[in-house]
C-alpha cells in the first residue's frame, strides 16, 4: 500500500515527532509507515485521516 | 534502539522491569535447584518437581510478554516484538532439530542444560536489535 504521508506532513510543517505524539504511536512507527515498511491497521489509518482531516483514500492508495 | 527498550512507551517500561525482575527470579531459582539437587541427590516425585520450578518462571516471562502486548498502545511496536518472536522460535527450534538429529547418530554429545531458553532469547533480542537498526530515525524530520 502506498501512502502520502510524508508529502501531507511536509505540507503542513509537521514533525515525525509531533504527528507520532497526535497518534499516540512512536516516531518509528510513523517513520516505518512513512516508508512503506509497515502498512498500519485500519483503525490507525482512519487516526491519521482524521488528524489531517482527507478521506482515507487521499492518505493511501492500493499499490494495484 | 527502536525496539522494545529504545524510546520507551509505558507499557514497554513496566515490560523491561517485569521481565527483568522475572529473570532475576528465573536465574535465582535454577541456581537454588542446582545446587540442591548437586547436594542432596533427590530422586523420584521430589526430583520431579525440582526440575518443574523452573518452567513456572518461563511461563511467567511468557505472560510477561503477553501482557505487554496487551497494553502496548503502539501497533508497530507490538508488531516489531511478534516478528521478533516468531524468528525466535523458528531460529531454537530449527536449531534443536539440527542437533537432535546429530545427538541421534551420536556424532554430538548432549547440548548443555537449558541451551534452548538461552538460544530463545538471545535470538529475540538479536532480531530486535536488527529491527532497531533498520528502523532508526535521524534528525528533527
Amino acid at each position: 500500500m502506498n501512502n502520502h504521508l510524508k508529502e501531507l506532513r511536509a505540507l503542513r510543517g509537521w514533525s515525525q515527532a509531533f504527528l507520532a505524539e497526535q497518534l499516540d504511536v512512536s516516531r518509528q512507527s510513523v517513520n516505518a509507515i512513512e516508508t512503506g515498511r509497515y502498512d498500519p491497521s485500519l483503525p490507525l489509518a482512519f487516526r491519521i485521516a482524521k488528524i489531517f482531516a482527507l478521506p482515507i483514500e487521499q492518505i493511501f492508495e492500493d499499490e494495484a | 534502539m527502536d525496539g522494545i527498550c529504545s524510546h520507551p512507551t509505558k507499557a514497554a517500561r513496566r515490560y523491561v522491569q517485569r521481565m527483568g525482575a522475572v529473570g532475576l527470579v528465573y536465574l535465582a531459582t535454577v541456581w537454588v535447584i542446582t545446587r540442591y539437587i548437586h547436594q542432596h541427590h533427590p530422586t523420584g516425585t521430589k526430583l520431579f518437581a525440582l526440575a518443574a520450578v523452573p518452567a513456572f518462571d518461563v511461563i511467567a516471562m511468557i505472560v510477561v510478554v503477553g501482557i505487554y502486548l496487551r497494553d502496548e498502545v503502539d501497533e508497530f511496536k507490538r508488531h516489531q516484538l511478534i516478528v521478533s518472536i516468531l524468528w525466535a522460535i523458528g531460529f531454537t527450534l530449527a536449531l534443536m532439530a539440527f542437533m537432535d538429529f546429530l545427538q541421534s547418530y551420536k556424532s554430538i554429545t548432549a547440548p548443555p542444560p537449558f541451551m534452548e531458553f538461552c538460544v530463545f532469547w538471545l535470538s529475540m533480542a538479536l532480531v530486535q536489535a536488527i529491527q532497531a537498526f533498520r528502523s532508526r530515525v535521524r534528525g528533527n524530520e
